[in-house]
């Protein structure tokens, strides 16, 4: 009786409007690492085994990601709608440092046809846009949220 | 537009889904008849001589810049020289480079010699007019260049004096040297344990022999010339390479061009179900707009606005998504293609995006001429009646 009071109790909660804001969070870290990792990867490491600057760019890419997924598994156990905006918010800065870091802050290989220019730059801009617009939005819906619950 | 949101984020999807479509196929076709026009512009010669052992297509080489080096005797050069309509002829020598400071992937490179050359020297000319000296280069557009100006190739260090424009062809991905530096690189590559060259005299090797015909003799006359005289060696002619690349490119034309009127004809008929229901649901309040003392112009009007701003607002989001997801992604799809691909200049793309949203909003008005027809047909006072 106990474990489906918990279970009722636990799909009541789902429906606040934090969670409505931090499980996208999550998802969006978990697509974006598998992204990052499988998708649009950068080069392969060189006949001697070393890597490539790219290489770099990508393992900082996987550790914001990991960022990511942290703000959304925290946002889940976190009770004030207002904090768990502030974590949407900061989507926006992980969201211009997901393209800043391969294009100027550490940088990808030389040759423009090779695979981190013609996948993993556009890959990882367009995840970046699209994950600054989500933390945006994100923090907008928590706001028009908490505002009709109050008219309530 | 407000009281049905979901039924107008439907009808703005769809307008987004056909401006998407519409945008990708018109950038793709774009871009592989700007890759093709480049190419064709850097083809001087008429024909091109290789080894017919040679292990690396020439159009590889070409095309996607993959890099490879064949070689045979000058002696090639020398006979065709002599044969009836051989106006010009040159020769070119490749070599490749695998332990480069600019590049963690081989690049190709091509020697000519500027005493013959009427192939290089043209496209070069723009970039640098003077003649190349020893050790000086010239890049193409995808090679990076550090800022002091120096690659190192071999070992030895070379002046970058140029880089080309972009081409969309495998001529972004190579250098360009005269012939003294690329016997220089080649000892060099030598010296550093590289084995290019087996047999063939390094004085006496070339890689390809690049021939104009003289007037009155075409391509073919002159291919089935060598051919008879001269064995171990392939004749393309640049006219047919074109034209292969020409088919291939109209074929994949043609299937994008389909996939966007499929789009269209979709869209169309999904909108006019979609107007045809709402027609049904407004039949009452239209009715009672009428008798409220709006004409059925104004009526028309009002119509024809909500279904315009309904569309304009799908076309704008799928034009976003497009610019998002399409041209980030074009040298992706360069590479894939394995065809000269060069991309729209700004002014390209803001045609295309146009012609995009026209159409989208074309669309709207066009698959909803039952609904819009049916509003001039509106009786008010046997709608209120209930008929």
């Amino acid at each position: 009786m106990i474990r489906i009071r918990f279970i009722e109790g636990w799909i009541k909660t789902m429906k606040k409007a934090q969670y409505k804001i931090s499980l996208p969070i999550l998802l969006e870290g978990i697509l974006f690492s598998l992204g990052v990792k499988y998708l649009f990867h950068a080069c392969g490491p060189k006949s001697d085994g070393s890597f490539m600057k790219c290489h770099w760019s990508e393992q900082a890419l996987f550790a914001l990601s990991l960022a990511i997924i942290f703000l959304g598994v925290i946002g889940l156990f976190i009770k004030s709608a207002d904090i768990v905006r502030g974590l949407a918010l900061s989507l926006i800065p992980i969201g211009i440092l997901i393209i800043l870091i391969p294009n100027v802050l550490i940088g990808v290989c030389g040759m423009a046809n090779m695979r981190c220019h013609t996948v993993f730059i556009p890959g990882s801009a367009v995840s970046g846009v699209i994950i600054s617009v989500t933390g945006l939005l994100l923090f907008l819906i928590g706001k028009k949220a908490k505002s009709d619950s109050k008219n309530e | 537009m407000t009281r049905h949101p979901h039924r107008t984020a439907s009808i703005a999807a769809i307008a987004a889904i056909l401006a998407f479509a519409i945008f990708f196929t018109g950038i793709i076709t774009r871009d592989l008849k700007n890759g093709l026009s480049s190419l064709r512009a850097r083809m001087g010669a008429d024909l091109i001589v290789v080894p017919s052992d040679a292990d690396t297509d020439l159009g590889d080489i070409l095309l996607t810049g993959s890099p490879g080096y064949f070689y045979m005797d000058k002696e090639i050069a020398e006979k065709i020289s002599g044969y009836h309509g051989a106006a010009q002829v040159t020769t070119q020598f490749y070599l490749t480079s695998t332990s480069a400071s600019c590049c963690e992937i081989p690049v190709q490179f091509i020697g000519f010699d500027p005493s013959t050359d009427f192939v290089i020297r043209p496209w070069l000319e723009a970039d640098y007019p003077k003649e190349l000296g020893l050790f000086e280069v010239i890049v193409g557009n995808y090679v990076s260049v550090p800022s002091d100006g120096i690659l190192t190739f071999y070992g030895r260090e070379c002046k970058v004096v140029g880089k080309m424009s972009k081409t969309g062809t495998g001529l972004d991905s190579t250098v360009f040297a005269n012939t003294e530096t690329m016997k220089e690189l080649m000892q060099a590559s030598e010296e550093k344990g590289f084995v290019f060259l087996d047999e063939t005299d390094p004085d006496r090797a070339i890689s390809s022999v690049l021939i104009r015909t003289s007037d009155g003799v075409t391509p073919d006359q002159l291919r089935q010339t060598i051919n008879k005289n001269l064995d171990g060696v392939r004749v393309i002619t640049t006219q047919g390479m074109i034209s292969q690349l020409s088919g291939s490119i109209s074929t994949l034309s043609k299937v994008t061009y389909a996939f966007a009127a499929l789009t269209i004809a979709v869209a169309i008929i999904t909108l006019a179900a979609l107007y045809s229901a709402i027609a049904n649901e407004r039949r009452r309040e239209h009715g009672m707009l009428l008798i409220l003392g709006y004409s059925h112009g104004m009526l028309l009007k009002s119509m024809i606005l909500e279904i315009l701003i309904t569309e304009m607002i799908g076309a704008v989001i799928g034009l976003c998504l497009g610019l998002l997801f399409i041209l980030p992604f074009q040298s992706a799809i360069a590479k894939q293609l394995s065809l000269p691909f060069l991309t729209a200049s700004f002014p390209g793309i803001l045609a295309i995006s146009a012609v995009a949203v026209l159409i989208t909003l074309a669309v709207g008005p066009l698959s909803s001429l039952r609904y819009i027809h049916g509003l001039t047909k509106i009786d008010a006072a046997e709608l209120m009646k209930g008929n």
